[in-house]
């Protein structure tokens, strides 16, 4: 698992991974909340995640994920 | 074991298409497998030729990637052979209704104990965009240039022919619908069949005038509802399981 | 105990002594005994799998899934059928599965005449599907050989994972002699590879690589592939190279018959050598050579029109003479007659 999570990119609350996202835009448009956006050709998370899970779930290719939510102990 | 464990994660990223709707599929099919506690040492996946078989090689399990349009004889005998054995077919349209439409006939006759998903996105994906047996009629593809001019297969129609049937309808927006057709099926005894209406946006949607893959589920999601409970048979748009043992 | 057999049943107790445990096919004239003696015996013993299939597509996809299951399977049936199941043969070659077709051939071309005998499918065995592919082929002249070659077949499949066809021909097929099945010796070679249901392979027919992973632009990787099953084909034929050679030092001349012809020639054996290849691929080309040594005239008698004579001659590097029967038309007269005209002298 550690391998996967070292190619991927860790937001507020979703971690996106660049090598297996097509950029296919599913997750951009599904998010109830518009909280990613496709800029540059990257997916990037901005305001507004209520960890919903739906692209998680419409993602075909596993390329992003809510993550567990950090304890107080753990880096910000 | 998370449905993860069952797939081939080191060949990611898939061969697919950006938006390819197979990618729900596999997803849902190794959810419902990994809930019915199914894997390499009891169940195989087996795929005919076209986008949708290459599925098989991603999930971890023993898998069978047939001739063009075989998969249906292949996998009865693999179910004969070996009773113990989930045996679940997911290809395509034009593998399983058109070059294996004399198969699909047979083998759902025969009631064979196997489990087909079929991933129905109304086109020849892979080779370019062609018309197939799914594809409404008066559509517009490289094939069919002026509209086709016949009315597509009714798989429910021919399903219900059979003797003994397990037809299941639904779509890759429907996702938690899907994983549950899926399950029914497996767990069926009996030929059991999924029709699931999936997104080609690459060779098909775009030029329909769909413009990124999430629109053609968004017209999944208006088109299709739920059938009324205890439905015999599914009426266009409707989503749903019908069966007889 | 000695009792009189047809050719297709003991193809058919063969393939049953080889272990097979799967039969899928459709009927088709000369060969629908076989299918019939699988039903029967599905019937009585459910170990063993029977389909009768849609059509031949079908049958020779289906064995290739109860091969990979983990049972000897077989079909079985005539040139049309075989025809259709081209493209199973070159599956299973690509993607190494051991199962035998049996071809019991008739005339032909297309529905041709169902109940006659001939020998027209020899090139269609090597030369049927499409792509380079090395094939084992066996064709026995006698009811006891039918047997024999089917348990050889089968074995010759599992050592070189690949499809063995086993021919046969309208006559042979329903011929029937005095045979004691039960005093035949055989050897059984054993399934060497898991079935489907233990891993997490990948079976296709797309050029791949050592992993099953498909290597559909590397030309590197397919010449992997064709050179390691190319060497297992021969390597495995070294010991299925079987042919009969009856010298005749008083002759200047070798006749070169098999199946059902190499019958009817038998009698000729005190006017000219005999060679009779039951190996019919691959081409048993030292052999013939050797055995060629001395006669100045080569001939080949068949049932079609001059396919082995012409694949002899590319052996060989001389001139080797064809003699024809066609039309389900096999008797020694016609054989003598030929002969007369090739050879431009009197045969007695």
């Amino acid at each position: 698992m550690s391998r996967v999570a070292s190619r991927c990119v860790e937001y507020a609350h979703t971690r996106w991974n660049p090598e297996w996202c097509k950029r296919c835009n599913i997750c951009v448009q599904c998010c109830p909340k518009q909280a990613l956006v496709l800029r540059d050709d990257a997916i990037i998370e901005v305001e507004g995640c209520n960890r919903c899970g739906l692209c998680e779930r419409l993602c075909p290719d596993l390329a992003i994920e809510v993550m567990e939510p950090r304890t107080k102990k753990e880096k910000p | 074991m998370t449905y993860r464990d069952l797939l081939k994660l080191e060949l990611f990223p898939t061969t697919w298409c950006p938006g390819c709707g197979i990618g729900h599929i596999m997803i849902q099919l190794a959810m419902a497998m990994e809930e019915l506690g199914l894997n390499y040492t009891n169940s195989t996946v087996i795929g005919g030729i076209g986008c949708t078989g290459r599925l098989s090689s991603y999930m971890k399990v023993d898998g069978i990637y047939t001739l063009h349009g075989r998969t249906l004889p292949v996998a009865e005998a693999v179910k004969l052979v070996n009773p113990d054995l989930k045996v679940i077919v997911v290809s395509g349209d034009g593998d399983l209704a058109s070059i294996g439409g004399n198969h699909l006939l047979h083998v759902a006759r025969r009631n064979a104990d196997i489990t087909v998903i079929l991933n129905n996105n109304e086109v020849y994906g892979l080779t370019g965009g062609q018309a197939g047996p799914t594809t409404p009629q008066g559509v517009a593809t490289i094939s069919s240039p002026a509209g086709v001019s016949y009315a597509p297969l009714n798989l429910q129609t021919l399903m219900k022919a059979c003797g003994k049937y397990s037809y299941a309808k639904t779509t890759v927006y429907h996702q938690v619908h899907l994983r549950q057709c899926i399950k029914e099926a497996i767990t069926w005894p009996g030929f059991a069949f999924v029709d699931v209406t999936s997104q080609c946006i690459e060779n098909y949607g775009r030029r329909l005038g769909y413009n990124k893959a999430y629109d053609m589920m968004l017209q999944y999601r208006a088109t299709y509802k739920r059938a009324p409970q205890g439905a015999e048979t599914l009426g266009p748009g409707e989503i749903g399981i019908v069966r007889k043992g | 105990m000695k009792r009189l057999v047809q050719g297709n049943e003991a193809i058919f107790l063969g393939a049953v002594k080889a272990g097979a445990r799967f039969f899928a096919g459709y009927p088709i004239t000369p060969s629908s005994e076989i299918l019939v003696l699988a039903a029967e015996r599905s019937a009585r013993d459910p170990s063993f799998k029977f389909v009768q299939s849609e059509d031949e597509i079908a049958a020779g996809n289906a064995i290739i899934g109860a091969s990979l299951a983990g049972a000897k399977a077989f079909t079985a049936t005539s040139g049309p059928g075989f025809s259709l199941m081209q493209e199973a043969v070159g599956y299973a070659h690509m993607a190494e599965v051991p199962v035998v077709y049996v071809d019991v051939q008739r005339v032909g071309p297309g529905t041709g005449m169902p109940t006659m005998p001939a020998q027209q499918d020899i090139m269609q065995t090597k030369y049927g599907c499409s792509g380079d592919y090395h094939p084992l082929v066996f064709y026995p002249n006698s009811v006891e050989e039918c047997f024999r070659y089917a348990v050889k077949a089968f074995n010759a499949a599992e050592e070189s994972l690949s499809p063995v066809i086993l021919l046969s021909d309208a006559f042979l097929g329903h011929l029937n002699e005095v045979i004691d099945l039960d005093s035949i010796e055989v050897e059984i070679v054993p399934r060497s590879r898991p079935p489907v249901g233990t891993g997490t392979r990948w079976f296709s027919g797309l050029t791949h690589d050592d992993e099953g992973r498909p290597r559909t632009a590397d030309a590197k990787a397919f010449i992997k592939w064709h050179s390691r099953v190319k060497a297992r084909s021969e390597e495995v034929a070294v010991r299925y190279r079987d042919f009969e050679f009856k010298a005749n030092p008083s002759s200047d001349t070798l006749i070169v018959s098999f199946g059902i012809v190499s019958r009817v020639v038998a009698p000729l054996a005190s006017q000219f050598a005999l060679f009779r290849p039951i190996c019919i691929f691959p081409m048993l080309g030292r052999e013939l050579r050797e055995c060629a040594r001395g006669y100045d005239r080569i001939v080949v008698v068949e049932g079609n029109d001059g396919q082995y004579a012409s694949l002899v001659e590319r052996e060989l590097k001389r001139e080797v003479l064809s003699i024809p029967l066609l039309g389900g038309r096999i008797n020694l007269g016609l054989v003598k007659r030929g002969l007369r005209e090739k050879l431009e002298r009197e045969v007695p």
